[in-house]
């Protein structure tokens, strides 16, 4: 097709102007003025990098976000390196942007970097799991109250198969039903694993007796027929194939644990960038775009942004340290 | 077997569909230059072409990645034996008797005898895992910490087929790489260890980066220092490029031999290529009338572990398809791509996607032979890097180090580390301390710690567990019997040669 040279020069012009009236639209003061750069903090393939190319994809898609933005991958130490590269190198930078999740929260509740959240500004949290306690399909255990009754009469019988160490996010959710229960959750055997995937062959395998999991990563399981899944850690049933799994909470244990997954951003940014990102992630999670990743990845819909997330975030590290102290990693 | 047929030919409907044939072909070209490229792995390959994903037919994108995964393996064993410098680390062992092949002029014939036996060993290993797929990975998971700590014993006694003039030598090597593997969060504490307040260690010492600074950052200080005495022995371009139809032979019981340990290593969850290629070569050398004849460029040296490093890729796969459980670092970045593309994997993978699975399972076949009538004719190009002048050789493979070391970690810290590794590197070749251990031993730690730990955990603390199990204690008397046999052969020609003249 030959083109007219005047169509060309048209073109740009108009395509100058859509841009420039598009760029003025959002809070309309230019910000974003440059390039975005989303930091999964690990490897890709990974929940958090699932996160970060989610948020980039439907912000570019749904035009929320005309500049563009690129996704990097800083691994290491559960967010500990990328908290550290924000406080230390991207001070007042409000075209970054890093995912983050409970993972983070037992970082720095367990001290591997010296910041909390107030160190940070937090933006929002845009999508949540739930935490789940599972069994093989013939194990023993029916119902969650067979495994507290078990555990009561002998905790070194009920092995704990969890994807990280000690004191991280599976042995906090298993200990947190415990204690609800009413029961001393020090006495947890706990068996640490290099990963979900190497906890569910350890259960699988009949190695262990229960695994603490999120839940969007074993419904391959669940639909399989492979594990049974004792309790959901969420306030309410949820729905879809999962719809006949019981929670904690109507099993008459108060325990919940919500896999929040969001984003913070580098401190002393400007309140205008602030309030741009809290906003338009505001926006994004109502789109359709993102009802369709929320339902590709097994999410679901949670959103809590600005000044309320930062008082959760910092409710959410306090609740992990005093519980991380009764089981004796902090003192 | 006639549902299986049924199966295969709808896989091969999906395989040989042009546009998945044309993601098989890319696959394999892009794993073959990653395989080449030290520093730069499968899963920094995979973690490159994952935003790239999005959009793409799941079964299209298994296809690219195992085309992948699978190149590399055929790649990794180029530069092992032509600079002596691995191109993963699961073509460590390669170097061994690859590079001495170079040296002697034979560079073809290790280059094709690599080729060809990655060929075999994938086809035989997708032949298995077509028909046992299901049973093996539930075979796998009978497998728990403590016969994985047992296994990891079995591999570390493979040390002494590594060991050249001193074992002593060789073990002070293999500690330091145990040593190296204990650097970072404690799985079974959660204790930070030797990391110095640094959050870049939290996660330990990344294995690309110390194979990297100890092979090639240590070869190209050597070289300087070499030419410079104009003392440095350069590989022969000369010589056959093909393979006789002799070492042909002379490799085929190796090549088999390493595709059923590299495929049945490779089904285990957590153990890998790198294990599996170290053992295959154990087992061939304890295996071989002629033992003092690995090391010295031994054609079986170079096909048992590239035979084995490719078996080990495809069992990798089963129980990632069949159980939707990763058994590795790579295959974990796979569950991730298939995810993001909405597929949930798991037990029922077979039945809801058999696009992805047959198809992927018959691509495996379409990749295995575009990557051999690609490599081989590569294998008369690849030669003629040894005619490449030496001041500018040493410095490429040293820029690539360092994109491969920096580029995909983004941390300066790996950088110097590197760097640290290659002056450590360079110590123990001048002072004859083997470097293969040490990359064994930091392979192997971890696990090793791990599952023990494991172990006792479960058993409260009796290491009896060890014994009790089996599988287990099989795995260690098997680990003794490596680690004596090379005395008890050396005692007992001794006595014969001393029988007659008393």
């Amino acid at each position: 097709m030959r083109e007219h040279p005047i169509s060309r020069t048209g073109l740009c012009a108009l395509g100058a102007l859509l841009l420039g009236a598009s760029l003025a639209s959002p809070g309309s003061a230019g910000f974003p003025e440059k390039a975005i750069e989303i930091i999964a903090p690990a490897n890709p393939g990974g929940g958090w990098d699932l996160t970060s190319r989610s948020t980039a994809k439907v912000l570019t898609e749904e035009k929320l976000v005309t500049q563009p933005i690129a996704v990097s991958n800083m691994p290491g130490g559960s967010g500990a390196v990328a908290i550290s590269h924000a406080i230390t190198r991207r001070k007042g930078d409000g075209h970054l942007l890093i995912a983050a999740s409970p993972s983070l929260t037992f970082t720095l509740a367990l001290k591997r970097v010296p910041y909390t959240y107030k160190d940070v500004t937090p933006i929002a949290a845009i999508a949540t799991d739930y935490g789940a306690i599972v069994v093989r399909k013939d194990s023993p255990y029916k119902s969650l109250k067979d495994l507290l009754d078990a555990y009561r009469k002998n905790p070194a019988d009920v092995s704990v198969a969890g994807g990280s160490a000690p004191g991280s996010q599976d042995h906090v959710k298993f200990a947190k039903v415990i204690k609800a229960a009413g029961m001393d959750p020090t006495k947890v055997k706990y068996v640490p694993h290099q990963g979900g995937g190497e906890a569910m062959a350890s259960l699988l395998g009949g190695h262990t007796a229960v695994a603490p999991v999120d839940i969007s990563e074993i419904v391959g399981q669940v639909e399989a027929g492979e594990v049974r899944i004792l309790a959901v850690l969420s306030d309410k049933r949820l729905g879809g194939s999962l719809k006949n799994a019981p929670t904690a909470v109507e099993q008459g244990v108060n325990a919940t644990f919500i896999v929040w997954r969001g984003f913070y951003a580098a401190p002393g940014i400007s309140k205008e960038a602030a309030d741009f990102w809290v906003t338009t992630l505001g926006k994004m999670v109502k789109s359709e775009g993102w009802k369709k990743t929320l339902q590709a990845n097994k999410w679901f819909d949670y959103y809590v942004g600005g000044a309320e997330y930062a008082r959760f975030l910092n409710e959410d590290l306090e609740s992990g340290e005093t519980l991380l102290k009764e089981l004796g990693f902090l003192k | 077997m006639e549902e299986l047929l049924g199966h295969m030919a709808y896989g091969f409907s999906v395989a040989l569909a042009p546009v998945n044939v044309g993601y098989a072909l890319l696959g394999a070209l892009v794993g073959t230059l990653i395989g080449v490229l030290p520093g730069i792995g499968p899963v920094s390959g995979i973690a490159i072409l994952i935003p790239i994903l999005y959009g793409m037919p799941p079964a299209s994108a298994m296809i690219l990645l195992t085309g992948l995964y699978y190149g590399t393996m055929y790649g990794g064993s180029t530069t092992s034996i032509l600079v002596n410098v691995p191109g993963e680390a699961s073509s460590v062992v390669t170097t061994l008797d690859g590079y001495q092949m170079a040296l002697q002029g034979r560079a073809g014939p290790a280059l094709a005898i690599a080729a060809i036996g990655s060929f075999i060993a994938g086809t035989v290993s997708i032949v298995f895992m077509m028909l046992f797929s299901l049973p093996l990975a539930r075979l796998a998971l009978k497998f728990g910490p403590a016969e994985y700590f047992s296994l990891m014993v079995l591999g570390l006694s493979s040390v002494t087929s590594l060991a050249g003039a001193s074992l002593t030598k060789a073990l002070i090597s293999t500690v330091f790489g145990l040593m190296l593997a204990t650097v970072g969060v404690d799985l079974s504490t959660g204790t930070a260890r030797y990391t110095f307040n640094l959050p870049q260690l939290l996660d330990g010492i990344s294995f690309i980066v110390a194979a990297i600074g100890l092979f090639a950052v240590s070869e190209v200080l050597l070289a300087i220092e070499e030419i410079h005495a104009g003392e440095r022995r350069r590989a022969l371009t000369v010589g056959r490029i093909w393979l006789s139809w002799r070492e042909f032979k002379e490799s085929l019981g190796a090549i088999l031999r390493g595709t059923g340990i590299g495929f049945y290593i490779g089904v285990l969850p957590a153990a890998g290529a790198t294990i599996a290629s170290f053992m295959a070569y154990n087992v061939e050398k304890r295996l071989a009338k002629d033992p003092e004849a690995f090391g010295r460029g031994d054609i079986r040296g170079v096909a048992s572990p590239e035979s084995a490093n490719n078996a080990a890729v495809v069992g990798n796969m089963v129980p990632l398809l069949s159980l939707g459980i990763p058994g590795s670092s790579t295959t974990a970045l796979m569950l991730g791509a298939l995810m993001m593309l909405g597929v949930q994997p798991g037990p029922l993978l077979f039945q809801k996607h058999p696009d992805v699975t047959w198809g992927l399972i018959a691509s495996m076949y379409v990749s295995n032979t575009m990557l051999l009538i690609l490599n081989l004719p590569l294998v008369g190009l690849w030669v003629r890097i040894l005619d490449i002048p030496e001041r500018i050789l040493y410095p490429l493979i040293l820029a690539i180090s360092v994109i491969g070391v920096y580029g995909v970690s983004n941390s300066l810290l790996d950088l110097y580390l590197g760097i640290g590794f290659g002056l450590v590197g360079y110590y123990m070749r001048r002072h004859d301390y083997p470097l293969a251990p040490a990359v064994l031993g930091l392979v192997l730690g971890g696990i090793m710690e791990q599952s023990l730990r494991q172990a006792l955990v479960l058993s409260d603390g009796s290491y009896w567990t060890l014994m009790n199990r089996p599988l287990s204690l099989v795995l260690l008397i098997l680990a003794a019997c490596s680690l004596v046999a090379p005395y008890l052969i050396t005692a007992f020609r001794r006595l014969r040669v001393v029988a007659p003249a008393a």
